[in-house]
């Protein structure tokens, strides 16, 4: 009830806040175009999986130290440590490289950016990314559109980076206003409450401004302005090091668990090394007198100091934390477990049956049924149906017609999780079960098993005609429709008589009846009957069309074949004899054949 | 009496092959098939589109050729027996 009303609560509250304020729209759509980005690099380097770039993480990720070293590498290069732990969430989430890799990174990242407190202290120098994004999304398209998967990758992983720049500098633009506002003058303060004041400001500030090379700017801009005390500056340092985080965590609120838990690790991480630098502060300002007069830093050289003060924090946070890395992994996988997949599992099939054939054969004629049901599901959102429309009792031909809308459904999912992971279980079942019957029951047995593969083959013939039936059945082309129309007919008709014959008592049921349906596809089959030639002599549809035809044609003819012979084999009847009859009198390919032909002429 | 014929006229005896059976179970299919056979000339006769008349056609040619491969069966059961 509550989930009906979120949807538009938010967007009222939305329009709301874009009506009263621009600045708001413009924060809102950088956060969105950057979620964007988290999900077009994800994309990207799914491309990549198995290929040189795996291959590559892999080798200079292989231990912690590698990680540590490639995040410190990495986040000099590219000057934004927050970048670089999105691109470690999209690498985890992408699962090209582990948890424990991708924390090594992270604490790395946490080193490589105090390069940028030496550059912004030292030379003034800032790298403005942003400036990258619309070149990059421009030779981002070019590549996308390109057919190899590599170049599609790159395409993508570009146009992830140039969305993630564009869409921080639209978060910055939006966070000027607020920026106008912060006058760290009218914080200033002594002692313990101005370390934690301006720890929180720093935070504040770096959230706001979605970037710590900004706050640092800040910070020594208002130092070197005497408007705060160098003890606020570290704590304002402080606070940019856990405010950083923000941008992980944005960046994993589109990622899978993985890539939260390298986000908690992150903010675990800046969290903890703030803490130890509050608690430690006074030690920290010796630390940092000790290796400035070493390094020649002048007393009075708060920037640079600023900068030393910042490297030895940050190094200080990881030499605690490195050792604990196994045990932060332990955490994390607890805090945010791997998600169950709803997978399918057998509910009938059970060894305790072994002793008894009979309810063994019951009970994998039960489990077959179970399957061909979450096949059922594939089968009929294939065609483009709701399993409801197919078994209900309404007219199938007009509920064709007008259910032109393609439903949004996720087949490989459904067929890992309902129907492989099922098949697995059963066909196990199957080869134990073999050993431990009596010959009498193999035949039956075969039968089953033949029946289950016939179900699973469907689903993989279905899942090569959905593509073409969402494409033609919203067609503006009447001909292509029609036939796609037709098709999507036979097999709905196919799947209501098969439930129909479940829902039959035994003696009553009319296997033989389910040759209507592979003599009904046979005499329609457009192919053999001319229609086919008649359609494109006429250019009432394209080669191509012709071509999805042919091949979908091809598909349906083996789904039709292998239901009707499932459920020839799982409703058979329990008398041998009259098992025996139905076999006599089942039509062979052949006198199919012969009866279309008779019945063209 | 070769040994061939008295198997035979043993498994007869004790229809070891279920011939009777069988036969009881063919004819069964069969009578089946000729009242689906009735109902869909019935059917056919009343239909009023030429959709429903081409379906229940193929139906017939369906029924036609089972009820042949049926008799066919039939037939050789019964040779076998008065063989």
């Amino acid at each position: 009830m509550l989930h009906r009303f979120i949807l538009p609560i938010i967007f009222a509250l939305l329009i709301y806040g874009f009506w009263i304020s621009p600045d708001f729209k413009e924060i809102a759509a950088g956060v969105s175009i950057f979620l964007f980005g988290m999900l077009s690099l994800e994309q990207g380097f799914r491309a990549f999986t198995g290929g040189a770039l795996e291959k590559m993480l892999k080798k200079t990720t292989d231990k912690q130290w590698k990680s540590l070293v490639f995040g410190i590498v990495s986040t000099t290069i590219m000057q934004s440590s927050s970048l670089v732990s999105v691109l470690t969430i999209s690498f985890l989430s992408a699962g090209l490289i582990w948890l424990n890799s991708g924390i090594g990174i992270i604490l790395g990242a946490n080193i490589g950016t105090t390069t940028g407190a030496w550059l912004v202290a030292g030379f003034g120098l800032k790298v403005k990314i942003s400036a990258y994004a619309m070149p990059m999304l421009v030779f981002a398209i070019i590549l996308v559109f390109q057919k190899s998967k590599n170049l599609k990758g790159m395409g993508y992983v570009l146009a992830g980076l140039g969305f993630l720049f564009l869409g921080i500098h639209h978060m910055k633009e939006g966070f000027e206003a607020f920026k106008e506002t912060i006058d760290l003058a009218a914080y200033a303060m002594p002692g313990i409450g101005g370390l934690i004041v301006f720890t929180l400001i720093g935070m504040f500030a770096t959230v706001v401004m979605q970037s710590s090379h900004a706050t640092l700017v800040l910070i020594i801009t208002a130092l070197a302005a005497g408007q705060i005390t160098y003890e606020n500056a570290l704590a304002l340092a402080i606070g940019a090091n856990i405010g950083t985080t923000i941008t992980a965590i944005l960046g994993a609120m589109s990622a899978n668990y993985q890539g939260k838990r390298l986000a908690a690790a992150h903010l675990i991480f800046n969290v903890t090394t703030g803490a130890i630098a509050i608690v430690f502060i006074n030690q920290m300002i010796f630390a940092v007198d000790v290796v400035s007069a070493n390094v020649g830093i002048a007393d009075d050289d708060y920037t640079l100091k600023l900068a030393v003060f910042h490297t030895i924090f940050n190094v200080v946070g990881v030499a605690v934390m490195y050792p604990f890395i196994e045990r932060l992994v332990l955490f994390l996988q607890k805090l945010f477990p791997k998600p169950a997949k709803k997978t399918a599992s057998p509910r009938y099939i059970n060894d305790a049956a072994f002793d008894f054939p009979e309810t063994l054969l019951e009970s994998v004629r039960s489990e077959t049924l179970h399957l061909y049901d979450n096949a059922v599901e594939i089968i009929a959102h294939g065609l483009n149906l709701h399993r409801r429309t197919v078994y209900s009792e309404a007219k199938l031909k007009p509920l064709i017609k007008n259910q032109r809308s393609v439903i949004d459904f996720n087949l490989d999912e459904i067929y890992a999780t309902k129907v492989k992971m099922l098949y697995g279980a059963i066909l196990d079942f199957l080869a134990r079960a073999q050993m431990a019957l009596p010959p009498d029951f193999s035949d039956d047995l075969y039968e089953l098993r033949g029946a289950c593969h016939g179900i699973v083959r469907s689903t993989k013939e279905i899942a090569q005609f959905e593509e073409n039936v969402s494409l033609y059945m919203q067609s503006d082309n009447k001909y292509i429709r029609k036939e796609y129309d037709a098709m999507r007919l036979q097999i709905a008709r196919l799947l209501r008589q098969i439930e129909r014959l479940r829902d039959t008592p035994e003696d009553d049921r009319d296997l033989l009846s389910l040759d209507d349906f592979r003599m009904d596809f046979e005499r329609k089959n457009i192919v053999t009957n001319g229609t086919m030639d008649d359609l494109i002599r006429n250019n009432y549809i394209t080669a191509n069309m012709a071509t999805s035809l042919m091949n979908d044609i091809g598909f349906l003819h083996n789904v039709v074949w292998n239901l009707t012979s499932m459920a020839k084999a799982v409703f058979a009847t329990r008398s041998q004899e009259d098992q025996e009859v139905n076999e006599i009198l089942a039509l062979t390919e052949d006198d199919l054949d012969e009866i279309a032909e008779d019945t063209a002429t | 009496m070769n040994t061939r014929a008295i198997l035979k006229a043993l498994a007869d005896a004790f229809d070891l092959e279920n011939t009777t059976k069988r036969k009881k179970a063919l004819k069964k299919a069969l009578k089946k098939l000729k009242a689906k056979k009735v109902d869909y000339l019935e059917r056919l006769e009343q239909a009023d589109t030429d959709d429903e008349r081409q379906e229940l056609t193929v139906k017939l040619s369906v029924i036609k050729a089972q009820r042949k491969k049926g008799l066919a069966a039939l037939g050789k059961l019964i040779d076998k027996d008065t063989v």
